[in-house]
């Protein structure tokens, strides 16, 4: 971990800055961040094309519950729940729109990345 | 019993308690041998222990879940003492007894006390038995609407009545007042007559605003339970507890007292030995047991800081049948302790679990901060285990100063590439609620249900991120050899 002493607009901030892996990660006044230059955000951007369209499990665990199984939802909907690690998840949709597929039930074991839910 | 000397103490266990064990181990001059699974050769215990020996593969049921691999483990190296640590083995009185079996000292208390408090029925029946109150309720044969009634009104409104054979929630209702009373039963009898082929249903007082406070006891080798005073653990996500300390704002002089008598009293009953913790639940001045942890808790640094002694290296000179020459007048609760659980999840999306490769980490050590870390920089964090990279225990005169203390602490802890829970701990130990000590079980739902918001970074905060990000795209391309692994702005791996 490197301590920096930055003159940032005529102030001393100090803080301390490392890349680790792929990212650049930042902690400065209490905060700690991971930071992104337009090279980064543009490169995420793509990876995370997250498509709105779809609910991914964002890590390997198991399907709890099915809140929803049909019709309409809008973002902040939880519609499924999972746990890993001991703790419980719930999963919501990114955009407003009507229940597509599920594909996953209740006590199935998921993989990170896996596809639960498209919604259109 | 005559004291025999621990040869080699095998550590049953991962992450922060198993580096906890091994320092006690070492100062008692004990050579400890590390019993871990696949995915643990990156972690602090593996690198600090005197000897390991890999027992499975990383999944719990594989390794640390395994009895025989974990036994096997120990006597493949030579040890005649197991230390469980907490979680995993560590309240299965099969075990313990299986330990015993081959040979081996179990660091802990007798398999016949872990049974019995293992056991919720026989637990509830041990406290009863010693005097000490239990949550009432009715789980008798008669179940006529009208001895429920009669029950219902002697256990006071509002209440629960749970289907006797459920679980998960079905089947159960609350009861605000007499008025509703027959409806709520007869709704729960269909509930639990379809869902679980039985109308049997028990009653319970329902405690909607109550505290988890509880007391750690300890047990001499010459019969002697001594209390070490109380830590209240209100504040919990999903039944997981992530603030403890010690001792509780809530208690009078007189109730803590009397909770302290109850809790060595159920200790008593089953004759226990070495360190274990009596649970109660607090509401409106009123305690009753829940139940008792027969083994070393999570959150025992807390008791350490307030009283002064050490749990983990009193475990380990019972286990040797040494008495401990404890006095109860001696142990006083002096100042105030907290501890954070500090884990690896990302505070921002709810807590989802941040796993991957730890960078740096930097705990800001100073008077009455003590780190009890897992992790270090070039471990990963894996999906096997639970996501704790390490606690962050502080002391200091009063509660309030502790919160202070504990908020700076935190704001200077410092760790790269995996999020932590820092700002939710830190939105936590700022809240008037917490503060105030007020603060019921509910409290996490009550007020931190939702992920928090974004973080928010001032210009100037911006502004140092992208010329720090710059000096390090640059300070690399100027110098090809800063590639290799001297230079602090690469990753690094390393244990494999």
């Amino acid at each position: 971990m490197k301590k920096l002493e930055l003159n940032i607009n005529g102030k001393k901030l100090k803080g301390f800055a490392e890349k680790v892996g792929k990212d650049f990660w930042v902690s400065v006044n209490g905060k700690t961040f991971k930071y992104e230059d337009s090279a980064a955000k543009k490169r995420n951007a793509k990876a995370n094309v997250s498509n709105p369209n779809q609910i991914l499990a964002p890590m390997p665990g198991k399907i709890t519950a099915i809140k929803k199984t049909s019709g309409q939802v809008t973002v902040g909907d939880v519609v499924i729940m999972m746990e890993a690690m001991k703790m419980e998840y719930s999963l919501k949709a990114n955009k407003d729109g009507k229940i597509k597929k599920i594909l996953a039930k209740e006590g199935d074991q998921v993989t990170q990345g896996q596809l639960l839910v498209e919604i259109e | 019993m005559a004291i025999k000397k621990i040869k080699k103490l095998g550590i049953a266990n991962r992450g922060e308690v198993a580096f906890r064990i091994h320092v006690a181990a070492q100062e008692l001059g004990i050579p400890t041998v590390l019993l871990h699974s696949e995915a643990d050769i990156q972690s602090k215990a593996y690198r600090m222990c005197d000897e390991t020996v890999c027992i499975g593969a990383s999944p719990t049921n594989e390794s640390y879940l395994n009895i025989n691999r974990v036994i096997q483990g120990a006597l493949s190296k030579g040890c005649d003492a197991i230390h469980p640590g907490f979680g995993f083995l560590s309240e299965n009185a099969e075990f313990a007894q299986k330990c015993l079996d081959a040979g081996i000292q179990f660091v802990g208390p007798k398999p016949q006390a872990i049974q019995m408090m293992g056991d919720k029925i026989s637990a509830r029946q041990c406290a009863i038995q010693s005097g000490v109150p239990v949550v009432p309720g009715y789980d008798g044969e008669d179940q006529s609407p009208e001895t429920l009634l009669k029950e219902a009104k002697k256990i006071g409104f509002p209440l629960i009545i749970k289907a006797s054979n459920g679980g998960g929630g079905r089947g159960l209702k609350i009861s605000k007042s007499e008025a509703d009373f027959f409806d709520q039963l007869s709704s729960a009898k269909r509930e639990s007559k379809s869902a679980f082929g039985s109308d049997k249903v028990f009653l319970e007082k329902y405690l909607d605003h109550a505290k988890h406070i509880e007391f750690q006891v300890f047990g001499d080798i010459s019969g002697k339970v001594f209390h070490l005073y109380d830590r209240e653990c209100s504040v919990q996500r999903r039944h997981q507890k992530i603030i403890e300390e010690a001792i509780s704002p809530s208690l009078s002089k007189e109730t803590r007292q009397k909770m302290a008598d109850c809790a060595v009293k159920v200790a008593q009953e089953v004759g226990y030995i070495s360190a274990g913790t009596v649970e109660f639940i607090y509401q409106d001045h009123e305690f009753y047991f829940m139940e008792m942890n027969t083994r070393l808790q999570v959150e025992h640094p807390v008791t350490e800081c307030v009283t002064g002694l050490d749990l983990v290296k009193a475990q380990i000179k019972c286990a040797q049948g040494e008495t401990l020459g404890w006095r109860q007048e001696d142990i006083k609760p002096h100042g105030h302790s907290i501890e954070c659980r500090l884990y690896a999840e990302d505070p921002y999306q709810g807590g989802i679990p941040s796993v991957g490769l730890i960078g740096s980490c930097s705990f800001p050590e100073g008077p009455g901060r003590r780190f009890e870390v897992g992790f270090e920089k070039g471990d990963t964090i894996t999906s096997f285990y639970d996501s704790m990279i390490a606690k962050v225990i502080v002391w200091d005169e009063t509660r309030e100063k502790t919160i202070d203390k504990m908020i700076k602490t935190l704001q200077s802890t410092v760790v790269f590439g995996v999020q932590t829970n820092i700002p939710y701990l830190i939105e936590i130990l700022n809240h008037p609620e917490f503060r105030s000590g007020e603060m019921t079980t509910q409290f996490i739902s009550k007020y931190f249900a939702d992920a928090l918001k974004p973080i928010e970074l001032s210009e100037d905060e911006k502004a140092f991120a992208k010329l720090a990000s710059q000096m390090s795209a640059s300070s690399s391309a100027a110098d090809p050899q800063a590639q290799n692994v001297n230079s602090p702005w690469n990753s690094y791996w390393r244990g494999i």
